[in-house]
C-alpha cells in the first residue's frame, strides 16, 4: 500500500506524463493527442509508453496539421470525450487558434451553458534550447486575452502533475504552458493519485519583506535563485507565483505589495502586451497602489524574435543578475 | 474716478475685497480679486494687484451701479488663460511614492517640506515616516482619512505672544481700538506667508515643526519624553482617583491687556501684516474676547478605556460608517449628552440675552487651507456613535475639498478645538462667538497614575473648558466637565 504523502524524485517531464497517465487509468473518456507522441514518444520524449499502456485508440498520432489537432479536440471534447492535445511548440497553436479562440472558448458561452469544452492544450514554449524563433516563443498574453480560455503554467515538476490532473478534470478548455527549459529540472512529486493544484490559485513561493517578485514559468527559478544570493545581503525577497495565468489570483499579490511596496514582473515573453502589464496595471488600480513605495518594474524578454544562438538567447530574457540588478535598483542601491 | 467692480457673492458671504488704489485703473476685473469672508476664505486668491488696499465690500456696492459684469469677467479668465506661459509641467511638483503620500496625508505632514532619499530626490515612505517618529510625545493617531483636525500651533490666533510677534520690539502700542492694518505693497507672494512654504524671514514665528535638515539626521529622532510627571505611591488604603478640576478665573483687566495693541503699529519694519482671510475672524475674535469674563476650567481624562474600545469596535464601525473612528468621536458623543444635562453651557449669547438650545449643533474647529474653519455638525444630541463618525468623517471631507457653504459653519451652539494630533498637552481656545463655551482637547499620553490603588500606566487627555462668566458659572462648567469624564471613562456606554 503506497501511502497518501509519498513523494518521489521525478523530472518535470516525467511529472506530467505521470498526472497524464493516472488520469487516463481514472477516466476512459480521457484521450491523448498530437503529433509523434506515440510510436516515437513526443519530440521532448514526454509520453513514452503511452502507446503501449492505452493502445491507438486513446493515444492518436496525427497528421502534421494543429488546425486538425484542435478542431478534432474541440469536437471530441463536445462528444464527452476528455482530450489532451499537444502542440509540438507553443509557436504552432497559430494554427490551431481559429478551432481553440472561435469555436472552443465560446461554445459554453453561446450554447448557453449546454455545452462543455473539457479539453487541455499541452504548450510547451519559451527558450533554453537553441531551437530559434519558431520554436521557443512564449504566446500566453495571446490566450490570457480570450475569456473562456484558462491558461496556466506549473513552474515545478510537483506543479505539473498537480497542474495537469486539475486542467484535465476542469470542463473549460484549459492551456497548459509548459516551459521546454524545465523539462529536465527534478523535484519531488506527490504520488498520491489525488494530488491536484486548484487552477486559479496563486502560491507565494518565499516569504520576504523587502521586495515582491512575481514570476512564473523558467524565471521561478531564476528569481528564487536571484533571492537565495540577495538574503545573504540582508534583502528579503517575497517570491510569488501566480500559477494561473487567467483567470489570476491578484490577492496574494495585493497583499504582498502592501507589505512590501515594491513589485518586480518578470515573464519570458515579450515586456510589449505581456502579463506582466496586466498585473502591475491590477497593481497600480488595487488597493496596493497607495503602499507602492517604487516604480513597478518589469523584467521581461526583449521586444525581437528568439535568437538561434544560444548566448544570444539567453541574453534576451531576464537572467539571475537582471533579479538582483532589478532589487538593487527599487531599494536605490544602484 | 477709480472704476470699480462688484464681486461675485460667492458661496460664503463677501464682506471685504480689493479693488486699485483710489484714482489707479483696475487693471483686470477678474473673479481671481480675492474676496475676503468670515472665517472661511473663497478659491480666488491667485492673482493680485501690486498695490492693494482693504475696503469694504459694501463700500463698493454702496457706491456703484449694480450692474452685473459677467461679461468683462469671462473675457478676462479667457485673456488670462490665452496669455498664460507655457509651463515645465514638473514645476513646483514632488517626487514622491504613493506610499509616502498616504504616510504623509495620515499624519498631516505637508510633503513639500521633505527631503526625497530616493532617485532623483523621490521621497520615499521612509523619508516620511522619519517625520512621524519626531513629532513628540506617543501619536498613536493612525487614521487612513486625512488629518485635517486642528492647526498648526502659530495659527491660534488671540495668542498674541505667537502668532504677531515683532522682534524688532519697535512696535508702538496705540491704545484703544484694534485696527486692522491695511497692506502696503504687498507682493502676491506674501500672501501665502502663513503656509509652511514661506521664505524665510527673521521674524518669523517659530514652529513646532523641526528644522527640514532635521530628518537627514538620526541623532534627532528620539526626542526625549517632554515630561513625564511622576504621581507618588499612595500607601496604605485604596484611593478611588481624584477628578482634579482646577479652575482659573481670568480677570477682565487682564484680557483686555492681551489684545493686539503692540502689533497694530505701521512703522515696524518688517512688520507682518494680517493675511486678509484672518482679517474678519481677528476682528471677531478681539471682539469676543473683549466682551466676554471667560474663565477656564481644566480636567483630566483617563483615556485607556476609549482607547481600548477603540481597538475593539474600529474595523466594525468603519465597515458600518465607512470612516474610521477616532478619540475625537468619543468626545464629541460625551460632549453632546453633557450638553443636553447643561443647557446653559450650550447657550448662545446674543444681545444681552441668554438662548439655550434644546439641541447640540457641534462646532469642530479644523485646520482648512486658510486657517482655523469650524464645520458645524448638526443635531449631535441624536446621533448614535456611528452616526457621529460618519458625520465627522463627512465634514471632514467636505472641508477638505472644500464643498463647505457659509450655512455649513453657522449655527453652531458649542464648539470643540482639538490639538492633540500635534502633541499639545493642553490649551485654551477662543471661544467661538455667539457660542458661550468651548472645549479644548490635548494629546493623549501615557502618563503613570494611580489607577485602582496600583501604580500604572494609563493614557491620560487633558480637556479644557474656556466658558463665557457671563452665562454660566464655574460650578456649571465643573459639572459639565465631570459628564464628560464620567462618559467617557466608561466609553461603551457613548456606543447606546
Amino acid at each position: 500500500m503506497m501511502e497518501i504523502n509519498e513523494m518521489k524524485k521525478m523530472k518535470y517531464r516525467d511529472a506530467i506524463r505521470l498526472g497524464m497517465t493516472e488520469e487516463m487509468r481514472r477516466d476512459d473518456a480521457v484521450i491523448f493527442l498530437g503529433e509523434d507522441i506515440g510510436r516515437y514518444g513526443g519530440a521532448f520524449g514526454l509520453s513514452a509508453g503511452m502507446l503501449d499502456e492505452f493502445g491507438e485508440e486513446r493515444v492518436l498520432d496525427t497528421p502534421i496539421s494543429e488546425a486538425a489537432i484542435v478542431g478534432t479536440a474541440v469536437g471530441a471534447a463536445l462528444t464527452g470525450l476528455r482530450p489532451v492535445c499537444e502542440m509540438m511548440h507553443m509557436d504552432f497553436v497559430t494554427l490551431g487558434m481559429d478551432a481553440l479562440v472561435n469555436q472552443g472558448a465560446k461554445m459554453h458561452y453561446m450554447f448557453g451553458g449546454q455545452a462543455q469544452v473539457p479539453l487541455v492544450l499541452r504548450l510547451p514554449a519559451g527558450t533554453g534550447d537553441g531551437a530559434g524563433a519558431q520554436h521557443s516563443q512564449s504566446l500566453e498574453a495571446w490566450l490570457c486575452h480570450v475569456p473562456g480560455l484558462k491558461v496556466v503554467t506549473p513552474s515545478t515538476p510537483a506543479q505539473a502533475k498537480g497542474l495537469i490532473k486539475a486542467a484535465i478534470r476542469d470542463n473549460n478548455p484549459v492551456c497548459f504552458i509548459e516551459p521546454k527549459a524545465l523539462y529536465q529540472t527534478e523535484g519531488l512529486v506527490p504520488l498520491d493519485d489525488d494530488y491536484t493544484i486548484e487552477i486559479g490559485k496563486t502560491l507565494i513561493e518565499r516569504p520576504g519583506k523587502d521586495v515582491t517578485i512575481v514570476a512564473y514559468g523558467t524565471l521561478l527559478a531564476k528569481a528564487m535563485e536571484a533571492a537565495a544570493f540577495l538574503e545573504e545581503e540582508g534583502i528579503e525577497v517575497e517570491i510569488i507565483n501566480p500559477v494561473t495565468l487567467y483567470p489570476m489570483d491578484m490577492q496574494p499579490i495585493v497583499e504582498s505589495v502592501i507589505k512590501t511596496g515594491r513589485l518586480i514582473v518578470a515573464h519570458e515573453a515579450p515586456k510589449t502586451g505581456g502579463v506582466g502589464g496586466e498585473i502591475a496595471a491590477r497593481i497600480a488600480e488595487s488597493e496596493a497602489f497607495d503602499y507602492l513605495n517604487a516604480p513597478i518594474l518589469r523584467l521581461c524578454g526583449m521586444d525581437v524574435p528568439i535568437p538561434y544562438s544560444k548566448e544570444l538567447e539567453a541574453s534576451v530574457v531576464p537572467q539571475r543578475n537582471d533579479f538582483v540588478h532589478g532589487v538593487y535598483r527599487l531599494l536605490n542601491r544602484e | 474716478m477709480a472704476k470699480e467692480e462688484i464681486l461675485p457673492k460667492s458661496g460664503i458671504d463677501v464682506t471685504t475685497g480689493y479693488s486699485g488704489a483710489e484714482g489707479e485703473a483696475v487693471q483686470k476685473p477678474s473673479l481671481q480679486m480675492p474676496a475676503e469672508t468670515e472665517m472661511a476664505a473663497t478659491d480666488s486668491e491667485k492673482v493680485k494687484p501690486e498695490t492693494a488696499t482693504v475696503i469694504s465690500a459694501a463700500e463698493i456696492q454702496a457706491e456703484l451701479p449694480s450692474e452685473p459684469v459677467q461679461e468683462a469677467i469671462q473675457e478676462a479668465i479667457e485673456e488670462q488663460a490665452a496669455a498664460e506661459p507655457e509651463e515645465d509641467p514638473r514645476l513646483g511638483k514632488v517626487r514622491a511614492t504613493p506610499a509616502a503620500r498616504r504616510l504623509a496625508r495620515e499624519h498631516d505632514i505637508d510633503i513639500q517640506t521633505l527631503l526625497g532619499s530616493g532617485q532623483k530626490g523621490r521621497i520615499q515612505l521612509e523619508d516620511v515616516s522619519r517625520m512621524v517618529i519626531i513629532r513628540p510625545g506617543p501619536s498613536d493617531y493612525r487614521s487612513k482619512e486625512p488629518a485635517v483636525i486642528g492647526t498648526v500651533l502659530d495659527e491660534i490666533a488671540g495668542n498674541s505672544e505667537n502668532v504677531y510677534s515683532d522682534p524688532s520690539g519697535e512696535a508702538t502700542p496705540e491704545t484703544g481700538k484694534i485696527e486692522l492694518r491695511k497692506s502696503e505693497a504687498r507682493k502676491p507672494k506674501t500672501t501665502k506667508s502663513w503656509g509652511r512654504k514661506s521664505e524665510p524671514k527673521e521674524h518669523e514665528i517659530k514652529k513646532t515643526e523641526v528644522p527640514r535638515n532635521a530628518n537627514r539626521n538620526p541623532k534627532q529622532e528620539t526626542m526625549p519624553n517632554p515630561e513625564l510627571d511622576f504621581v507618588p505611591f499612595v500607601e496604605g488604603e485604596v484611593e478611588p482617583l481624584r477628578d482634579e478640576i482646577i479652575v482659573k478665573a481670568v480677570p477682565m483687566s487682564e484680557l483686555e491687556n492681551t489684545t493686539f495693541e503692540k502689533n497694530t503699529s505701521d512703522n515696524a519694519k518688517n512688520n507682518m501684516t494680517i493675511p486678509e482671510n484672518r482679517q474678519n475672524s481677528a476682528e471677531q475674535l478681539v471682539k469676543v474676547s473683549l466682551e466676554t469674563a471667560v474663565i477656564t476650567l481644566t480636567t483630566e481624562i483617563d483615556m485607556t478605556e476609549v482607547k481600548d474600545l477603540r481597538k475593539k469596535i474600529a474595523k466594525k464601525i468603519e465597515l458600518q460608517s465607512h470612516y474610521r473612528c477616532t478619540y475625537t468621536d468619543f468626545l464629541l458623543m460625551a460632549t453632546a449628552r453633557a450638553l443636553m444635562k447643561h443647557p446653559l453651557i450650550n447657550s448662545t449669547f446674543e444681545d444681552h440675552a441668554i438662548i439655550p438650545h434644546a439641541y447640540a449643533h457641534l462646532g469642530l474647529a479644523v485646520d482648512g487651507e486658510d486657517g482655523i474653519i469650524i464645520p458645524v455638525i448638526r443635531n449631535a444630541q441624536e446621533m448614535t456613535f456611528i452616526e457621529m463618525v460618519k458625520s465627522r468623517g463627512e465634514t471632514l471631507k467636505s472641508v477638505k475639498h472644500k464643498y463647505l457653504t457659509q450655512e455649513d459653519l453657522k449655527g453652531s451652539t458649542f464648539s470643540i478645538s482639538n490639538l492633540g494630533m500635534h502633541g499639545i498637552l493642553e490649551f485654551t481656545a477662543i471661544i467661538n462667538h455667539p457660542n458661550s463655551a468651548i472645549l479644548s482637547v490635548g494629546e493623549v499620553v501615557q502618563r503613570l497614575r494611580v489607577h485602582q490603588g496600583e501604580p500604572m500606566v494609563r493614557s491620560v487627555m487633558k480637556i479644557t473648558l474656556n466658558l463665557d462668566h457671563r452665562v454660566a458659572d464655574g460650578m456649571e462648567g465643573a459639572k459639565f466637565l465631570k459628564n464628560i469624564k464620567a462618559d467617557m471613562e466608561n466609553p461603551s456606554l457613548l456606543l447606546f
